[in-house]
Parts: structure tokens; sequence; C-alpha cells
């Protein structure tokens, strides 16, 4: 049977990307996971020699753990002893992972003032684009904002989970994103896709495709043209509420954040300031 | 050796399409063959089962899809687009006997089917009638094969239901097309027009283009012990067996089992082959990927 050999990856292109393969929280992986996920992240073949000898470096150097069992385990030793996997386009590109902070930064501050729906609300934002169950699909929110509103004479407050689905260029330019955006509200009360679209974008033209399934599935819709110029961040479309049922997000709140968010949003709806 | 092309359609939809084609797919890949699958539905839900939540997304944010080969072919008129490079190697999450199951994905995403409303719009404004269509994309489809097929074993295109005209193409480039087919009235009901249309009605005597060579082989799926799937199983393979019979009939049935569906929702994670098709389904997989074999290549 024929093999897709190619080119051998280096020993020391292996053992980056180990590390970055690697939980965060010193998790363990089985052995042969991680050269599947290897082989994945890297299309190539892994084979056990090379692997074996990628692992020992990283051994030696103090960066990775080794444990027995279920043939063998691997972890992360050193918090930041991870090197950035650089996959992500080239230099300068606006990948997600550098829209993030942008898009952050938006929420907790101008979308506020923007959005209807958060005029005179108290708000937390989380990111949640790594938190959640693996092999469920389309199940992390890129950011989770709760929003906590008192009325003047009303009795009550108005709680609600916003969660906001962030995409590159070319990333929101199918239905898919909208779809995923949606697929998120399972979780939340109103769901947004964030989609960024420089001025003279080639994907223009799938604009008004994308703002009319928003439209259609009650997604809100924020356009960014120019990730660092908030005043070019546009709502074209402000969510309607979902009907998701209470237990689910108080659910999903309790898996997926952490003790201290938690805490901070019970401070707030004891009436602490956000 | 060329690799042989299996097609797995079927007009009708939820016969279990897309779980034959992952299904076969990891077992031939598990017998050790180097397989690729190829998606032809819009719905990409093979695309999503093999590569998983984010290297889907990645494949599709780099146009490396069946959908952004034919965009870039036909409509922006790049020749030198390739199937080959939008193909993703290595794309299993699965492993067996210590290794990566050996499997690739040329990936759809949702942009298939207003792409391929764009090429007929296109192609039919030049004067084309719809079969020339078919003809010239099966050219190209057939000329970017020949390179592929070098590469692989197997080659499994998972055709949407009905009969578009990406799945008439594959139909026709295949050595093997395997019909997934509830065992009920509904899901039997239009097998003999869906094959009698495209290996010897209407739709086969106008294409200047070769009928395929086999039969259709038709594989008995979602088989639950009821009177109405043991009556409409038995009526098969008795038409099967008659002189002049449209098709054939797998001795293989894939039943109905929650471990089946379980196992297509695996995705993400990093199971071995007999973790993911649990409950005797690898053993039901091992047995059609055997009888694929022979019709192929004969016992």
């Amino acid at each position: 049977m024929r093999r897709h050999r190619g080119v051998p990856v280096s020993i020391e292109d292996i053992a980056k990307q180990l590390l970055v393969l690697l939980p965060d929280d010193g998790t363990p992986v089985l052995n042969r996971v991680m050269r599947v996920m290897l082989a994945r992240a890297l299309s190539a073949d892994i084979d056990e020699a090379r692997y074996r000898e990628a692992r020992e470096r990283l051994s030696g150097r103090g960066q990775i753990g080794l444990k027995q069992g279920q043939g063998g385990q691997v972890f992360l030793l050193q918090r930041g002893a991870r090197k950035p996997a650089g996959r992500d386009g080239e230099a300068g590109a606006w990948t997600e992972a550098r829209l993030m902070p942008c898009l952050k930064e938006y929420l907790e501050g101008p979308i506020r003032r923007n959005l209807d729906i958060l005029r005179g609300a108290k708000c937390l934002t989380y990111d949640t684009s790594s938190l959640g169950p693996t092999g469920v699909q389309w199940a992390r929110p890129d950011f989770t904002l709760i929003s906590v509103k008192q009325f003047k004479f009303l009795p009550g407050i108005e709680f609600d989970v916003h969660s906001f689905e962030l995409k590159t260029e070319s990333g929101g330019a199918s239905d898919l994103a909208v779809f995923e955006a949606l697929a998120q509200t399972r979780f939340t009360n109103f769901g947004y896709l964030v989609w960024h679209l420089p001025a003279g974008s080639k994907y223009e033209k799938k604009l008004a495709g994308i703002e009319k399934q928003c439209s259609q599935h009650d997604i809100g819709f924020i356009r960014a043209r120019d990730p660092k110029q908030f005043d070019t961040w546009d709502i074209l479309i402000e969510p309607a509420r979902k009907s998701t049922p209470a237990s689910e997000i108080d659910l999903f709140l309790d898996e997926r954040l952490q003790e201290a968010q938690r805490r901070q949003i019970r401070l707030l709806l004891d009436g602490a300031p956000a | 050796m060329k690799g042989k092309v299996i097609a797995v359609a079927n007009m009708k939809g939820g016969v279990g399409k897309t779980a034959t084609v992952i299904g076969l797919a990891e077992g031939l890949a598990a017998s050790g063959a180097e397989t690729l699958v190829i998606d032809l539905d819009p719905q990409a839900n093979a695309s999503i089962c093999l590569a998983g939540d984010q290297f889907l997304r990645m494949i599709i944010e780099g146009g490396h899809t069946i959908d952004g080969f034919i965009e870039d072919h036909f409509m922006k008129r790049q020749k030198d687009a390739t199937i080959g490079s939008r193909i993703r190697t290595h794309i299993s999450s699965v492993s067996h006997l210590g290794r990566q199951l050996p499997l690739s994905l040329l990936a759809s995403s949702s942009e298939l089917r207003l792409v391929e409303r764009d090429l007929i719009f296109t192609l039919t404004k030049t004067g084309m009638s719809l079969d020339r269509v078919v003809e010239a994309l099966y050219t190209i489809i057939k000329e970017q094969l020949k390179r592929t097929r070098k590469s692989y074993d197997y080659i499994l295109f998972d055709c949407a239901p009905g009969i578009s005209v990406m799945t008439e193409v594959s139909i026709r480039l295949s050595n093997l097309v395997i019909v997934p087919t509830i065992p009920d009235f509904l899901s039997t009901y239009g097998l003999n027009s869906f094959c009698s249309n495209l290996w010897s009605g209407p739709i086969a005597d106008q294409s200047n283009l070769k009928k395929p060579k086999r039969q259709p082989h038709v594989l008995i799926t979602r088989r639950r012990p009821i009177r109405e799937h043991d009556r409409t199983s038995e009526r098969l393979r008795a038409e099967a067996a008659k002189d002049g019979t449209k098709f054939s009939v797998f001795t293989t049935e894939i039943l109905e089992r929650a471990a089946i569906a379980e196992a297509l929702g695996k995705i993400d994670v990093h199971p071995t082959f007999s973790q993911k098709w649990r409950d005797g389904s690898d053993i039901m997989l091992a047995d059609l990927v055997k009888e694929v074999r022979e019709a192929l290549h004969g016992s």
C-alpha cells in the first residue's frame, strides 16, 4: 500500500509543534494521540522513532514531562514553554488570534454604547474560545458577554448572556459562519457574528448574503472594517432574543467559567459595579 | 496500479450515504489502504466527520475545497488550478495499530451548491447543453483524478442526494457505485429509476460519455429487526438474483445501531479504530471492506 511520505518533518519542527499542542494546564496526552495530533497538524507521517527523538529532546530541556501507562503520556512542564505556532498565515495578516484582543476591547467599551439592548446595563466579558467540551460542534463562542440591567420602577432584573463568533476576512465569507453563531445560541440569549471585512475586500460581494442569513436567523451582525478603529465597526443587525431554556444558560455559565468569574457574576447580580 | 474509484450515491437522503463513506473509508484505511474521500455534498457532513471543527474551518478558509477548485478552474479560468493541491492528507483523528489511519480529504463547503449552479449558468450561457456541461466537468475531473489516483488505493465520492451534475460525473468516473438503501417502501421506491436513469435510461442514453461498467451495488443500511425490513431485504435480494437485473446487493448489511451514530459524532477526539466503531460495528465494516474489494478486484 502506498504512503504519503513527502518531505520528512525535522525533529525540531515536531518538537515545536508538540509544545503547541500540549494543553496549557499540564493535562497529559497519550503518545498514540499526540502522534495523530502531530500528523494532522503537520500534515505528515510522524513515525515512532522521530516522535521519540523529539519527545526526548523536549524532556531533556525540561519542557515536558513523561508518564508511564497506556503506551506512555506527555505533558507540559513549564507554562510559557510553548512558542507561537506560526501557522496563521503571513506576518501582519489579521488572523483570528490577532483579532481577539480587538474584539475584547470593543466588547468592553464601544458596543455597550452602540447596542440598544446593552445600553444602561452592567456587563462582564469573558474569552470562552478555548473552553468547552471536545467532540461537540460549534459549542465554543469566542467571547461571552453577560449583561445585567435593573429598571427604575419595575421589580427584578434582566440577566442576559450574549455569545460572539469572530471571523477573519475569509472565514466570515460563508453561511457556515452564521450557522456557527446561531448554534451557539443553544447556550445563550443572543448570538452575534463579528466579521472582519476590510474596505475593498474581495469578499465584499458576500456581505449582502451573510447579512440576509443573519437577519433570517435573528443573529446580530457586526462588521469590522479596521480592527483598531472602533468607529469603523458597524452593528448591521441587532440580534433578537432566543428562547433558550434558562437551565441551559445556567449550565453553560457553570461549566465554562472559572470560579472567580462565576463569583464576579454573583457580585454583579448583588448590585456591585461592573 | 491506479486507485479504484467508488461513488456512494442515492437519490434519496437520509439513507446513510455519509455513514457508509466514513465507515468504508476508515475500514479500508484500517486495512492499510491509502484512501481519499472526496465530499461532493454541500452539507459537508463527510468533511466535518473526518476533519473536525477546527481543521475544516482552516480548510474552508484556505479555499481548499472541491467548490474552490471548480470556481477557480471554470469561473476564474485558472487553468493551473488542481485538485491535488487542495487535498488535505493525514486528516484522520483515528489510529489503528499505533498509526494514524492513512486517510485524506478533499472537503466541500456549503458554497458547492452555489458554485455548481453558477457553473451550469455560466456554461449554458455559452450555448452548452446540460449534457455538454456534464461532459466538460467529467473531462476536467477525470484529468485531475488521473494524477491523484496514483497516490491512492481507493478514492470515495460522497455524493449529495439527488442526481446533480457532480453526482452524474462521479458515477461515470467510478469503478464501483454503492447505493446505500434502507430496506423499506419509501427508500426502495426510487431505486429502480435511479439505477435505470444513469445506467440504461434517458440520462445514460443522451450522454456521449461511457455508461458505468459495473451495475450498482445496493448496500442495505439502517437495518432493524422488523417485518418491513425483513420483507424488503428479501425482495431486494430476490430481484438482484434475477436475470437482467439492474443492481447487485451486498451480503453485508449495516444494522441500525446507536454505536454508528455515536461514531460519526466523534470529531475532535482521537480514538482507535475499534474504540470509534464499537459494539461489533468494526466487524461489520471489515465484512463490507472484504466485499468491496471482491467486487473491485475479484475474490
